[in-house]
């Protein structure tokens, strides 16, 4: 298993922390997400639920199950999974496909990309889970990796996504991605591209 | 894969990400109320005091070198038994099993039945367990210092509180 020493930043000092992003997401980490993330994020929801809001006032991603996603994927050589440990907690998990997706920007249009299929940050890193989140810096952590995944492939950094309603501004103004619009073919998504000339200026 | 990332490049990029979300991918639209029932969704999450009951039979059961063909012969049980007690965190296993168990791992009895959900669990068994849970890997061979620590130490929890 190959680790990389990384940063998060803890949110109560501004300071940078030593983190580690371990390729491969093992068992242990998908036992953190059911024992550690899933009661973070069911007792957000109970407390929506008690304040009478409905599913769509509810945090995004609540539903999703890392173990299915994991499972489906065991033996397949076109993904590779990472997460990201800081202070012996799970803090972000992500999933890239290296075979699925032909990129859409005009400029390097029907070329390969990576195509970042997951990524999700742990709950108490997530303003609209807690009040005051823990770590920040999980996306751009995990993003730079796509890219360097995406380089390993010889794909110049190209990397594809469709992002949840709320991360929209992340992908568009932290990562510098370009926006092509609601996709009407993928559950009405938004769909960002990274052309190699943005993965440069982002890792540079 | 090479990431170098430097301390100086994270605080300069990692500052445009500040509290934003980060979520991407499939299925992401959240089911809508008339398509899912809520409740049955959210009690859908494993209770973690009966998956670190699981996690517990599984390193002692490695701790010991014993196949799960083995200790289900010396418990006489299933094969299929021991599997669903230590993998599905939503299979209630006869309050008879889990004092064989106890018998074969000597582990205190009472505070067994508290974390195989059979009986209601003391205060601090929550807090406790899911710690042992989240400590707990998954490895074909011997258990790794530091799940071997996570064992001994939430063993020990256990005979203090049945003590």
């Amino acid at each position: 298993m190959t680790s990389h020493p990384v940063f998060l930043t803890d949110k109560r000092t501004g300071e940078p922390v030593a983190a580690e992003l371990i390729e491969t997401i093992s068992e242990a980490d998908l036992r953190s997400v059911e024992t550690e993330w899933k009661p973070v994020t069911v007792a957000r929801i109970r407390s929506l639920m008690a304040k009478g809001l409905s599913p769509a006032d509810w945090p995004e991603g609540w539903h999703w199950k890392w173990r299915d996603k994991v499972t489906a994927i065991n033996g397949l050589l076109a993904f590779q999974t990472f997460a990201l440990r800081c202070e012996g907690k799970l803090q972000g998990l992500m999933q890239l496909n290296t075979a699925r997706a032909r990129c859409r920007v005009a400029e390097q249009a029907g070329k390969d990309l990576v195509y970042v299929d997951y990524i999700e940050t742990a709950p108490w890193n997530r303003k609209a889970i807690v009040d005051v989140p823990r770590f920040s810096g999980v996306g751009t952590i995990m993003i730079r990796a796509a890219i360097e995944v995406s380089r390993d492939h010889e794909l110049r950094g190209r990397i594809g996504l469709h992002s949840l309603p709320s991360a929209e501004a992340f992908y568009a103004n932290a990562c510098g991605m370009t926006d092509l619009g609601l996709d009407g073919t993928y559950e009405g998504l938004r769909y960002f591209e990274m052309t190699s000339a943005q993965a440069d200026a982002f890792s540079g | 894969m090479k990431l170098e990332i430097t301390r100086e490049w994270f605080v300069r990029r990692a500052k445009q990400e500040g509290d934003l979300e980060i979520s991407a991918g499939r299925l992401a639209r959240d089911p809508t109320p008339d398509e899912t029932d809520i409740e049955a969704a959210v009690a859908d999450i494993a209770d973690p005091i009966r998956m670190a009951f699981g996690s517990l039979v599984e390193t002692m059961r490695r701790r010991r070198g014993l196949t799960v063909e083995k200790l289900a012969e010396r418990l006489d049980l299933n094969v299929g038994d021991i599997m669903r007690i230590e993998r599905d965190a939503h299979f209630r296993p006869e309050p008879r099993a889990v004092y064989r168990l106890a018998e074969t791992f000597d582990l205190p009895h009472k505070a067994l039945q508290q974390l195989s959900g059979n009986t209601v669990a003391r205060p601090g068994l929550q807090e406790q367990a899911l710690r042992f849970a989240a400590r707990s890997g998954e490895s074909p061979q011997k258990l790794s210092r530091d799940e071997q620590r996570a064992l001994e130490e939430f063993v020990a929890y256990l005979q203090k509180q049945q003590g």
